[in-house]
């Protein structure tokens, strides 16, 4: 079996120190997900972060005719969850383990626990989480604006104009 | 600064804090008007803050001068770069008198080393704005690829659509390149009804010349 995820490495633990770090881990927890079973979906562990430490976890769409479609799978290192922990909304997909899989949770109750106990670590890791949403936030709009303006064919115009207005129709609907 | 209480109130930057943090928060921000016209940063400009829309509306323009975005009071601009400090790559202009609160990026910076309650709340409330944007992002462009990944199976080239070592979220569809007008139109009402709308006529399909960028002065 493959050597788990350091959490150490993650990025959003970035700049902790050892203290911090075992604050960290008592506000969290580890869990272990059977094949095939639901680490999250709609309103199950909706105010939750994860960071996978071993496995995979396949994430599913369910389309308005009712068939589910795997739109992406995340592997060991990767982090998820770091919007929904904070608007506690219901899940956008549904994510299922891809075999036996171990991840790190951090939940909202976790997180108040941090608070109290390492107000530093809180703070680092709400900074963290907050860069790493910038990023990804930033590809995503850096990814919209190359289809509209990247080149000049009318076709990938056409592409970024109505990725923007579904973009904005969608996100409207939220 | 109370005068516009009422008005922070109503923001989601705001909203479940006390009034007197309100006002503690809102001392540390920059209060500015803009009219109609008037540029509030260019593409490329150095990121020196963020705003929020207290009144009033911005319209975000990409680098080749199409509006993208409308963002309406209650709104805010630029969050992202707090963090990463890189420059905008559009264009944002007032589209009417418009108020802003402004959230200058180094004094946000100090908030996060610093211990000061007011400025922890402070780097929280945006951090939990900018997860609600990216939520809204993550919820339309989730839809979008399924949408996409279900089309492409259809025709069975589900697994060069899905690389597995890449973000879903950060794959966008494109129609056929070369594709005529009838096949662009197939395109589009194919992706609108598989992201689940119903009526394309509502959305407005610009393709005509590009969107002329004003210039204004930057108050």
């Amino acid at each position: 079996m493959a050597r788990e995820f350091d959490l150490r490495d993650a990025q959003v633990f970035a700049g902790m120190t050892e203290e911090e770090l075992g604050a960290l881990a008592r506000a969290g927890h580890r869990e272990v997900f059977q094949p095939g079973e639901a680490v999250f979906s709609g309103k199950m562990r909706a105010r939750a972060f994860f960071i996978v430490g071993s496995g995979g976890v396949d994430v599913t769409v369910r389309q308005p005719d009712g068939r589910s479609v795997v739109v992406a799978t995340l592997h060991p290192g990767t982090s998820f969850g770091e919007a929904a922990m904070f608007d506690g909304q219901p899940r956008n997909a549904v994510g299922s383990a891809r075999g036996t899989t171990a991840c790190w949770v951090l939940d909202a109750d976790g997180l108040d626990r941090l608070r109290h106990e390492s107000p530093t670590a809180a703070t680092k890791l709400m900074i963290n989480l907050g860069r790493s949403m910038a990023e990804r936030l930033e590809r995503i709009v850096a990814q919209v604006n190359e289809s509209a303006d990247g080149d000049d064919t009318r076709s990938s115009r056409f592409a970024g104009v109505m990725s923007w207005k579904l973009l904005d129709r969608l996100m409207g609907k939220h | 600064m109370s005068d516009f209480l009422p008005y922070f109130r109503t923001l989601p930057l705001f909203t479940g804090v006390p009034d007197d943090a309100i006002l503690a928060i809102a001392q540390r921000l920059t209060r500015r008007r803009l009219m109609a016209g008037q540029t509030l940063y260019h593409s490329g400009d150095p990121l020196r803050a963020a705003w929020f829309v207290i009144k009033g509306s911005i319209e975000i323009l990409s680098a080749g001068g199409r509006q993208v975005l409308v963002v309406p009071a209650g709104g805010a601009i630029c969050l992202a770069g707090l963090f990463t400090g890189h420059p905008p790559d559009m264009t944002s202009i007032a589209m009417d008198e418009t108020w802003l609160l402004e959230l200058d990026r180094d004094l946000f910076l100090q908030a996060c080393e610093g211990t000061d309650p007011f400025g922890r709340l402070l780097v929280e409330r945006v951090v939990m704005m900018l997860a609600h944007q990216l939520r809204r992002f993550d919820s339309a462009l989730l839809r979008l690829e399924a949408s996409a990944v279900a089309k492409a199976r259809k025709k069975g080239r589900a697994a060069e659509c899905v690389p597995e070592d890449k973000p879903a979220q950060e794959k966008l569809h494109r129609p056929p390149p070369n594709a005529t007008d009838a096949e662009l139109m197939e395109w589009a009402a194919e992706m609108a009804k598989r992201s689940g709308i119903d009526d394309l006529d509502k959305i407005k399909v610009v393709q005509g010349p590009e969107i002329p960028i004003r210039r204004g002065p930057i108050s």
